[in-house]
């Protein structure tokens, strides 16, 4: 604002020519001299305190900015939180259609420790076990999508995106971490003398599904709909106490990493043919590794042979006979 | 004079120049980018207004809820002229600030230091 100040910038140039022709400065010209100094310095003066007073503000703001993103980032999954505070996901009613793998899992019998446990055993119960079972989803790059109960759905492929393959081989290691990790929170809880075990069912489907941002204008919910949800579910629903239960479009995408074990067909609403499910078995590097133990996942063939556990020798070169004479 | 009516933007105050009641208001947040080009023709007009009406009295309603340095600036450079004016007629000076802004009131007391030939008023509200 060189306007405001062009009155004291011309009493300024007046000094410094008497000074540079060393003339004599008159009483009347040193009290304007004076009278411009000290407005200058009352100017300046004002402004260091708003300067001041401004940081002040704005380092409290930011704190309280701060603590609030703290505590907002608890409600959201990391991915999600990332891309909204870097403006990468809008904050609008806003889908698309997407190829994510889905995961479900379910505790059995929770409903029946519901009425047994009292609410604060309950509770410490249900904050352990999904506490837990988020820092793995985590650990795997999962965007947990919702807890309902004791349920969790977790999704791979949104909003960021390790390409199809890894998504879905992600998403099957993690459960196979959680299935190791419940069975030493069932440790700690049965130590603690909760008589009912804890254990989980999970389910994973890959396919096409709408993600984003659904509800109003005013609430929005970043989720997942479609088909692919409700088929994940049902393949939940579907697997045995501490086992995973993928779809056939998930096991395509996994088998060179994860041997699995071919399994029933299901029928789930909305799909018009029945779906193939595959039971999750292990890591493939980790089960070729043991002795007398081999396991191969080729199409039109899932071979599991574990010497540990064969009971009746006789009976399995049986059964393999018969395998090899139907390929004849 | 032509009135002159100004709605707020994001970085600029709402600015409503009434010349036939001789009413000035400056309100809202002021941190212009170029201060100067926004700022100059309004204190022109007030200049204007100050050598034209030698003797109509006039009330000035600041209602600011925060300004940055260049336009703490032009506010002193305003007070200045105000208070020019206040020399020959009966100038009303009228500082509003939110009752929980302590900083707005700091600046309304330190403003009012400089006012010399001006009723100069602070005055709080509150959210109601």
């Amino acid at each position: 604002m060189t306007d405001l100040l062009s009155h004291e910038q011309s009493i300024i140039e007046q000094g410094k020519k008497r000074v540079e022709n060393q003339e004599e400065i008159n009483p009347s010209d040193y009290a304007e001299l004076l009278k411009a100094y000290v407005k200058l310095n009352k100017e300046q003066n004002r402004l260091i305190r708003l300067s001041d007073k401004s940081q002040k503000k704005l380092s409290v703001a930011n704190s309280r900015l701060a603590n609030f993103s703290t505590k907002l980032s608890k409600y959201f999954s990391p991915e999600v939180y990332n891309s909204l505070f870097t403006g990468e996901l809008d904050v609008k009613v806003q889908t698309q259609r997407k190829l994510l793998t889905i995961f479900f899992s379910d505790l059995e019998g929770f409903t029946e420790l519901t009425e047994r446990l009292e609410p604060e055993v309950l509770t410490e119960l249900l904050t352990h076990y999904l506490t837990e079972m988020s820092k793995i989803a985590l650990r795997w790059g999962g965007t947990i999508d919702k807890y309902i109960g004791d349920a969790i759905m977790i999704f791979y492929g949104d909003p960021v995106s390790k390409g199809e393959k890894a998504d879905a081989t992600n998403c099957v290691r993690m459960a196979m971490e959680m299935i190791d990790q419940l069975a030493e929170i069932r440790a700690i809880w049965k130590e603690k003398g909760l008589a009912l075990p804890l254990n989980a069912r999970m389910g994973i489907h890959t396919g096409i599904c709408t993600v984003g941002n659904f509800g109003s204008e005013n609430r929005l919910d970043y989720t997942v709909i479609g088909n692919g949800v409700n088929l994940a579910s049902r393949l939940e629903s579907n697997a045995k106490p501490n086992s995973i239960l993928i779809s056939e479009d998930t096991f395509l995408h996994v088998r060179s990493d994860i041997n699995c074990s071919k399994n029933s067909t299901i029928k789930v609403k909305g799909v018009s043919y029945p779906v193939q499910t595959y039971k999750v078995e292990g890591l493939v590097e980790e089960q070729t590794d043991k002795t007398g133990y081999t396991a191969h996942q080729i199409p039109g063939l899932s071979l599991i042979l574990d010497q540990n556990k064969i009971e009746n020798r006789a009976l399995v070169r049986k059964k393999i006979k018969e395998a090899l004479d139907l390929l004849d | 004079m032509d009135n002159l009516e100004i709605s707020a933007t994001e970085t600029t105050p709402e600015i409503k120049f009434d010349f036939d009641s001789h009413y000035f208001l400056f309100g809202g947040e002021s941190y212009p980018e170029h201060s100067d080009e926004f700022y100059r023709p309004i204190l022109e007009l007030i200049q204007k207004y100050s050598q034209n009406e030698l003797e109509s009295s006039a009330t000035f309603v600041f209602r600011l809820t925060y300004f940055n340095s260049s336009s703490a600036r032009v506010l002193m450079k305003l007070f200045e002229l105000i208070d020019e004016m206040g020399e020959n007629r009966e100038i009303k000076i009228e500082w509003h600030y939110h009752e929980e802004d302590d900083t707005m009131e700091e600046f309304g007391e330190d403003f009012s230091d400089d006012i010399e030939n001006a009723n100069f008023k602070l005055i709080s509200y509150s959210d109601d």
